[in-house]
């Protein structure tokens, strides 16, 4: 297959992907029992009051109907409108969205290459000591989940010493750029759970490699060393890491909520994470779904990354 | 070259002893060998005898989980297990080829730049534009000599890009670009399409006469060896002895022929098969008998559909279209549809490198189960078909891993038979067994045969196998090719 | 040449590393588990100034709200443990008894089955959670079955993969040709095949489940707000850090001990339970 139909294929693939998707996150925030009204109309509220609240938002209709015109509006780029603060949940992800990018942009600049180290270090030496040193190592900050990696380094470098804030204000009206600072410990945390998960898929890809005949080949002719791993192992194993990644996305997303939440950080995992707290349902909706797009997106990269990185998949016979 | 050596040995083993880290078994026991110049050394040998473990210590290798002991290793005065004698040996000193030799090419790299790299290990340093023509003039030579396009479209290929003669001819050249001294060869032949082998055979053959330079062939096809070999050397448990006897040679063995074959219809019969996998038309028009006491081999390249052929008659195959007769009545195309004798009556013997054995069963429960679907799960029946296998009913309680290849084949058959069988589907039963094991094995099934008037369809791509067979249907790309010539040539050498 | 020895690390016991990681498990077990019957104060209580050093009474001091952080500490873990355990037990479940299914039955439907199922596994699973959070607030069933549903993707495609192989097999084949019925065949050749895989994946999927019960606490998911839970703990005391970092830093701790410890102990499970098909070999 060349490149024009696989890709076609694969962005086609992207729509059916994303509706069940949409149709999950609406569902499970609309048919669930947890009830809207009560978290706009407040405890205390009335009957009549309550009843008036569900029909100002329109929750007095069939879950279908409403799914169709939530799905249209999306279409249209309108998610509707917050049930806190009033805002047009479209025009908040627009302006948190890029903050959010920023970060998980910064951490995979610094992440993608040292995974691909490590992985081919451990990997291309599987079973010896920088091996297991390397997985061992990984294995210990894997096992951190990203909050308590965070507060320990947030408490170690910011509490303690002062030496980074321990939130992330960004100055009115301006971008994360304008206060640099504020972006290392979010970046570092992120950077550092992303590694352990990529050197763990670089390492596996790459001692998979070391053990075929061909890099066996390439050792009995008397390559070693950096050669060996950079020209031998790591043309073949970074297609399958490629794809592996792809399919980790959505724990990075979620590591990327968990680390905004911690450092205060305005990106759209943040503005989740409250949402959900004040139980802001079109919010909820709308931040989720371009969660779930960004998350395909990815994945379709990946894929397209993987099958670029593989002479067998991406040229003809 | 410019290594000095004494005049004639080129590489020496001094009682070399080779062990396993877990255990301290020895796998090479002080094995002492001298290769001179030139020489064509044949080692043949068993499975696990340490003929690869042999080879490799030439070139300062041990597969993981060994560690050499004891004894010295020298080629042209070096030792490869330090680490400059290593880099020289395997670099200039020591060409190496190993099992499927194609396979030696990483697939995510362009041949020219395998190539070029392999020149540019052997070849004298040199970086300007000097080294370079250097190395492209010997690239050009190696592929001219293995008869490779030269143009830089070709260099530009991946591996996959070309057909699997070629790559066994790249991976040829890189091994020899740097006219190695010694060119030590591990089993490179096994498990290949007999086209590739021959030609395989036939270029190592060219190149040592072009050439000479020394080699170590491991290998236990016969056809290499002879043509090959100034002199054969046995290794068994570890230890050099002189060749086992030699074997017998490539005719097939006297057929004996002393069923009746008049005795009428053939056991089973198939005529007009078509299977498609999907849209694709996988086999067709494939007729074949099997006649009571007879054996045929289905033969044919890997691919041509002879599993497929297999699947159809066990009724395992979803889509596929013919008559099928057993004893002269039909049998049903779906083995869902066949009664429980109808499906005893077929019973097939998979390969050995497909799990043919379940490996958290043991030997007592693989036999038990059909035993106890045809009425007799007992242990004294179990034990009564290991005996007719030739095996002790000491095996009962063994799981598979704790068995050698050959045992588990015979398992592997005597849990067919278990289920009273009147044709067996042998599928590849010999291609993971050793010369000697597999004769065993063929020898078995030919007394089966004779005592019981079983029917035998021998699936192979081994052309000694098929020797066996007093029919062969020969399978290329799902159509039969030739049928009436075989079965004219089978009956003139009667 | 080299030492004759043979080499003690080969494939033998369990190593020192294993035997700590089963300790330090055991022991954060053992204070999760039988802290609430330790306890002697109550951990939603205010018993002092927020944020007071450690002193008399209140060896680890107290936290944000003044209540005794010892208390909270030997109360918060079960949750975080138990919702993990559930969690893991219901993804196992769903994940062996769909990829078997899928695995060796069927075989036109469970195509499309499968399409649904790789959408399902990229949705990112804390997505998941904090969906199912808002449709059902203040439930720690739901975090339990958000974690259980996020993790049973994952293992419907591992299960699903090794049942395959397994059907694939010579003795499988044999075994149908022969008659031999599904339900023989699944409980002679493919569960004792599969067994060692499917616990693997368990482990593997105790892991994210522990990561994700403790994120859900730290989130402010489950259960509300004056019950202990280690994760929320966090949340909350990670303001007052430099006044008293004890409610920051123990509970931290023993998660961090716990799911590190895990996380190599499951590592160590898999490897184990791959070595004898991997190892068998001729020489």
């Amino acid at each position: 297959m060349t490149w024009g139909p696989f890709l076609l294929r694969r962005v086609v693939a992207f729509v059916p992907s994303l509706a069940a998707l949409s149709v999950l996150v609406f569902g499970a925030t609309e048919l669930l029992p947890g009830d809207a009204v009560s978290a706009v109309a407040g405890p205390s509220a009335t009957e009549a009051e309550r009843a008036a609240v569900r029909e100002r938002l329109g929750l007095d209709r069939d879950p279908v109907t409403r799914y169709l015109e939530w799905a249209g509006g999306a279409l249209r780029g309108d998610l509707g409108t917050g049930y806190t603060g009033g805002r047009s949940v479209t025009e908040l992800i627009a302006d948190r969205l890029p903050n959010s990018l920023l970060l998980a942009g910064l951490a995979l600049a610094v992440a993608l290459p040292a995974s691909v180290a490590l992985g081919l270090l451990a990997g291309a030496r599987a079973g010896r000591r920088a091996d297991r040193a390397v997985s061992t190592g990984v294995l210990l900050v894997a096992g951190l989940p990203e909050f308590v990696l965070a507060a320990l380094l947030l408490w170690l470098l910011a509490a303690r010493t002062g030496l980074l804030p321990q939130v992330s204000l960004v100055p009115l009206g301006g971008t994360p750029l304008d206060a640099p600072e504020i972006l290392v410990l979010p970046v570092l945390t992120l950077a550092v759970s992303g590694v352990a998960v990529g050197t763990r898929l670089v390492r596996s890809a790459s001692a998979e490699v070391a053990a075929s005949p061909w890099v066996e080949a390439a050792r009995l002719r008397g390559i070693t060393g950096p050669r060996l791993a950079a020209r031998h192992v790591l043309p073949g194993a970074l297609a399958p890491a490629a794809q592996a990644l792809g399919l980790m996305t959505g724990a990075l997303v979620g590591g990327a909520v968990v680390v905004e939440t911690v450092f205060g950080y305005p990106g759209i995992g943040l503005e989740l994470q409250q949402a959900v707290a004040h139980r802001d349902i079109p919010l909820v909706q709308g931040i989720a779904l371009v969660l779930c797009a960004v998350t395909l997106a990815t994945v379709l990269l990946a894929d397209v990354a993987a099958r670029a990185l593989d002479p067998r998949r991406g040229s003809p016979r | 070259m410019s290594v000095p050596t004494t005049a004639t040995a080129l590489a020496e083993v001094d009682d070399l002893v080779v062990t396993r880290r877990t255990d301290g078994e020895p796998v090479l026991d002080g094995v002492s060998l001298t290769l001179r110049a030139g020489e064509v050394l044949a080692m043949v040998g068993r499975s696990g005898s340490g003929k690869t473990t042999l080879a490799l210590s030439l070139l300062g290798r041990v597969r993981e989980g060994l560690t050499p002991r004891s004894g010295t290793v020298r080629v042209a005065g070096l030792d490869p297990f330090t680490s400059e004698g290593r880099s020289r040996v395997r670099r200039r000193l020591v060409g190496f080829l190993g099992q499927d030799p194609a396979s030696a090419l990483n697939p995510a790299r362009r041949l020219g730049s395998t190539l070029h790299e392999a020149a540019a290990l052997t070849a004298p340093r040199g970086r300007g534009a000097a080294g370079r023509a250097e190395r492209e003039r010997r690239v050009r030579a190696a592929l001219t000599e293995m008869d490779l396009p030269t143009d830089p479209g070709f260099l530009r290929r991946y591996p996959h890009q070309v057909s699997g003669g070629q790559a066994q001819r790249v991976a040829l050249a890189v091994a020899t670009i740097g006219e190695p001294r010694l060119l030590v060869l591990d089993e490179p032949t096994s498990g290949l399409d007999p086209s590739l082998a021959e030609d395989l055979a036939a270029r190592l053959s060219a190149r040592h006469r072009r050439a000479g330079g020394a080699m170590l062939l491991v290998s236990h096809d016969r056809l290499l060896t002879e043509t090959l070999a100034d002199r054969t050397l046995g290794i068994e448990g570890g230890r050099l002895g002189p060749p086992r006897r030699p074997a017998p040679s490539r005719r097939p063995p006297p057929r004996r022929r002393a069923e009746p074959a008049s005795s009428g219809a053939p056991l089973l019969e198939l005529a007009h098969l078509r299977a498609t996998h999907g849209r694709h038309v996988a086999v067709e028009g494939v007729s074949l008998t099997v006649a009571a006491g007879g054996c045929t081999a289905l033969v044919g390249p890997s691919g041509a559909g002879k599993s497929t052929v297999a699947r159809c008659l066990l009724g395992l195959h979803g889509s596929w279209s013919g008559e099928l007769r057993l004893a002269g009545s039909a049998l049903p195309t779906d083995f869902r549809r066949r009664t429980g004798e109808q499906r005893r009556a077929l019973q097939l013997v998979a390969q050995d490198s497909v799990g043919a054995l379940n490996p958290r069963e043991s030997v007592r429960g693989a036999l038990l189960r059909p035993l106890a679907a045809s009425g007799n799960g007992s242990e004294e029946e179990a034990a009564r078909l290991l005996e007719r296998v030739g095996l002790s009913p000491a095996l009962l309680g063994r799981l598979p891993h704790d068995l050698s290849g050959g045992e588990r084949q015979r398992v592997n058959l005597a849990r067919a038979l278990a289920a009273r069988p009147r044709v067996l589907l042998c599928d590849e039963v010999t291609s993971a067994l050793d010369g000697e094991t597999r004769d065993a094995v063929l020898e078995l099934l030919r007394e089966l045969r004779h005592a019981q008037g079983l029917g035998v369809l021998l699936i192979t791509h081994d052309w000694e196998v098929r020797a066996t067979a007093d029919q062969v249907v020969t399978l290329v790309d799902g159509r039969m090719v030739d049928a009436e010539r075989e079965a004219a040539e089978d009956g003139a050498s009667r | 040449m080299r030492r004759p020895s043979p080499d003690p690390r080969g494939s033998g016991g369990p190593g020192v590393l294993t035997w700590c990681c089963a300790a330090v498990c055991l022991l954060v077990l053992s204070v999760a588990l039988l802290g609430p019957l330790l306890a002697s104060g109550s951990p939603t209580e205010q018993v002092g100034p927020p944020l007071a050093a450690p002193g008399a009474g209140h060896p680890l001091g107290t936290d944000v709200l003044g209540r005794d952080v010892a208390a909270r500490v030997l109360h918060g873990g079960w949750v975080v443990l138990v919702l993990a355990v559930g969690a893991t037990t219901l993804a196992t479940l769903l994940g062996a008894g769909g990829g078997l299914w899928l695995g060796l039955a069927a075989e036109h439907g469970g195509e499309w089955v499968m399409r649904a199922v790789d959408v399902l596994a990229v949705f990112p699973p804390l997505l998941l959670m904090l969906l199912l959070a808002t449709g059902a607030p203040d439930s720690d069933a739901a975090v339990l079955v958000a974690v259980g549903l996020a993790a049973t993707p994952f293992s419907l495609r591992v299960v699903r993969a090794a049942t395959r192989r397994v059907a694939a097999t010579g003795y499988v084949v044999t075994a149908r040709a022969r008659g031999d019925g599904w339900p023989a065949v699944v409980r002679h050749d493919v569960l004792p095949n599969v067994a060692g895989t499917v616990l693997a994946d368990a482990g593997i999927r105790f892991v994210a489940a522990v990561h994700l019960t403790a994120t859900a606490g730290f989130l402010g998911l489950g259960r509300g707000a004056p019950s202990a839970n280690w994760g929320r703990m966090i949340r909350e005391n990670l303001p007052g850090a430099p006044l008293n970092p004890l409610p920051v830093l123990v509970p931290a701790a023993l998660l961090a001990a716990f799911a590190v410890a895990v996380n190599l102990l499951a590592d160590r499970l898999a490897e184990h339970l791959a070595d004898p098909d991997i190892t068998r070999s001729g020489a």
